[in-house]
């Protein structure tokens, strides 16, 4: 493990009514991939080993927080029709997401969760890296 | 922000002002006590009402209830009008479950007959009315059904023999709001929709069996059909997948039409369209196609415990007393400056109460005022109270809609343990059946408002009057 590499996951922050997570990552990709990582996590989707598709995601949005909002929103649509996804791939070139996921079959969900909001949602980039913190509806 | 900022209306209301931050373009009005009021500064609830006020159009105040907490964009409690002809509609100020809402059922049974069978009866409901994440409803929906679901909402169900005219009578708008339409709906939203009618869903959507443990107006109780020592069932639900995706869909596809026409807020969650714009517009019809779905599915469930009811206690009914959305946008007219306006009312958290002699309302409570139903958390006692003309005036006849959070979902599960929580309610004589304990922590009475203090400040600021007091017997959590 790289001792000098910056901190990658996410975390179960405190909200009222709703949940909200802070993701981290070295790089936008990867906080990308954290995100969903976490709305999993939130879901307490499992995962089956039976492997439904491929599927290539292709999102434009305004920003970088419209691309997010997206994919987090386009994996409760497929975890609403008992899919949970695998990155295979995920490329973000400007305002553009391209990604290749491996959806297996979802054998079980504790929480529901309606969308992933844009309140106050910002990304941001430091010496550390990138982070956000994402408003889930539950 | 600081309790400082606010002036004192009376004990009960408090204003923040316009200029208190810029870019408010109406002053904010909070319904709550000095002690509530601290305790809504203690999230960001205060700051969310503060940037709705800056919503393009708005009339009057953002009005704020007692039972106030922190939601996304907008307050959870939250209401705002705006002018038709000049203001704008916010998906967000509406919330992703369009149309949840509470439908209030009572019973000619007195508990005393049947104490013995609540813990069965609690079990042959939670078969009857499909609960928990995802799942499939009491309906599978054909796309042509579904099609008829979201233009006549609980007419559907009358058709189809799940409703009777009373039941249709006794729900908000008649179980149907007009110019729905299912152009407007995205073939995701379809997609969700076709196999969830007619159920609960998870989170805080519950089933809870009550005793009407006091009346506070006996000819008023009477009108609603409520009866003091009587079983009543409540419901609390929305419209699914179905209004999620549909919510989901605006908010997106608005990030760019508030640019379009202009629109700057504090936060993107509030995005919005002007009413008359054709996105506007686009977005109307299908968030009243997603309350029609709602008003169909309380009432697919209704009637599914009505039918269990019935076979359980042969001889005795259960009737509808109201069914009222929470979380909605409503073309409406009130007075503002001694001038009347068409209005769309924005309540997210907060409930309708149109106060007596409204044309709005059946004839039955044409004298008590709209029944407004505030459940409290599980295992608390919950109210009904009648609007007030003294709430068309001050929150465009809107009222609180429960108790309101105080402990995150996070918190309640770190304090709270689900199997010790249900321990302790059975203990107290109610009946748990939970299809999770985590979430049943989650929803623990330690997690919300004292519903008592919340009433107090509804009755002080006269925004509803109480008419009856329940107390829950059995709860169903999906």
């Amino acid at each position: 493990m790289d001792a000098n590499r910056p901190f990658s996951g996410f975390a179960e922050v405190p909200h009222t009514a709703d949940i909200a997570l802070d993701v981290f990552a070295p790089n936008l990709e990867e906080l990308f991939i954290n995100a969903a990582k976490g709305l999993y996590h939130i879901l307490g989707i499992r995962k089956g080993t039976k492997e439904v598709e491929n599927i290539h995601i292709s999102m434009v949005a305004e920003d970088r927080e419209g691309l997010m909002v997206s994919l987090l929103n386009e994996l409760l649509f497929h975890a609403a029709n008992n899919q949970a996804g695998e990155f295979i791939s995920l490329e973000i070139n400007e305002y553009q997401l391209e990604a290749d996921l491996l959806m297996l079959e979802k054998t079980g969900q504790q929480k529901e969760v309606k969308a992933a909001t844009f309140n106050d949602l910002v990304i941001v980039q430091d010496a550390e890296g990138f982070h956000t913190r994402i408003v889930f509806d539950v | 922000m600081k309790i400082g900022q606010f002036e004192k209306i009376n004990d009960f209301e408090w204003r923040l002002p316009r200029e208190t931050q810029p870019g408010m373009r109406v002053p904010v009005v909070v319904f709550a006590s000095e002690r509530m009021l601290n305790e809504a500064l203690q999230d960001r609830s205060l700051e969310q009402a503060a940037n709705a006020a800056a919503l393009p159009g708005l009339r009057g105040n953002v009005c704020v209830m007692p039972d106030v907490h922190q939601g996304y964009g907008f307050p959870i409690g939250g209401v705002a009008a705006a002018d038709y002809e000049t203001g704008v509609i916010s998906p967000g100020a509406i919330g992703y479950d369009i149309n949840c809402g509470v439908r209030l059922l009572c019973s000619t049974l007195p508990l005393q007959d049947v104490k013995t069978a609540i813990t069965d009866f609690t079990a042959a409901l939670y078969h009857a009315c499909p609960s928990g994440v995802g799942g499939r409803g009491i309906v599978a929906l054909k796309a042509r059904e579904l099609k008829a679901v979201c233009e006549q909402g609980s007419g559907w169900a009358l058709k189809n023999g799940y409703a009777t005219a009373g039941d249709i009578e006794t729900t908000e708008d008649s179980g149907c709001m007009e110019g729905a339409d299912m152009e407007a709906v995205s073939s995701r939203a379809l997609e969700r929709g076709v196999d969830q009618a007619g159920s609960l869903g998870a989170g805080n959507h519950f089933i809870e069996i009550d005793l009407v443990a006091e009346v506070f107006d006996s000819a008023a109780a009477l009108a609603m059909g409520i009866h003091q020592g009587n079983l009543a069932l409540q419901i609390h639900s929305g419209s699914r997948g179905f209004g999620h995706q549909i919510c989901t869909d605006f908010v997106q596809k608005f990030q760019t039409v508030a640019r379009k026409y202009q629109i700057d807020l504090p936060d993107r969650e509030l995005v919005c369209a002007p009413l008359k714009s054709p996105e506007g517009q686009q977005y109307l019809a299908a968030m009243r196609c997603a309350a029609n779905y709602a008003f169909c599915n309380r009432q697919l469930l209704g009637h599914s415990a009505r039918m269990v009811f019935e076979r359980f206690f042969p001889g005795a009914h259960l009737l509808n007393v109201y069914d009222l959305a929470h979380n909605i946008g409503k073309i409406e007219s009130h007075q503002f400056g001694g001038e009347k306006i068409n209005v769309c009312v924005h309540r997210k958290g907060a409930t309708r109460a149109f106060g007596p002699d409204h044309p709005a309302l059946p004839a039955r409570f044409q004298k008590t005022g709209q029944p407004v139903l505030v459940p409290g958390s599980m295992g608390t006692e919950s109210w009904v109270l009648a609007g007030t003309a003294a709430a068309m005036e001050k929150s465009c006849g809107s009222c609180s809609h429960g108790a309101g959070r105080v402990l995150s979902r996070t918190q309640a599960k770190h304090q709270i343990r689900g199997d010790e929580l249900r321990s302790r309610l059975m203990a107290e004589g109610i009946y748990v059946q939970a299809g999770s304990l985590g979430g049943l922590a989650e929803e623990a009475p330690q997690a919300y408002k004292d519903i008592n203090a919340v009433i107090a400040c509804i009755e002080g600021a006269g925004l509803g009057r109480r008419i009856a007091r329940l107390t829950p017997l059995a709860v169903i959590k999906g």
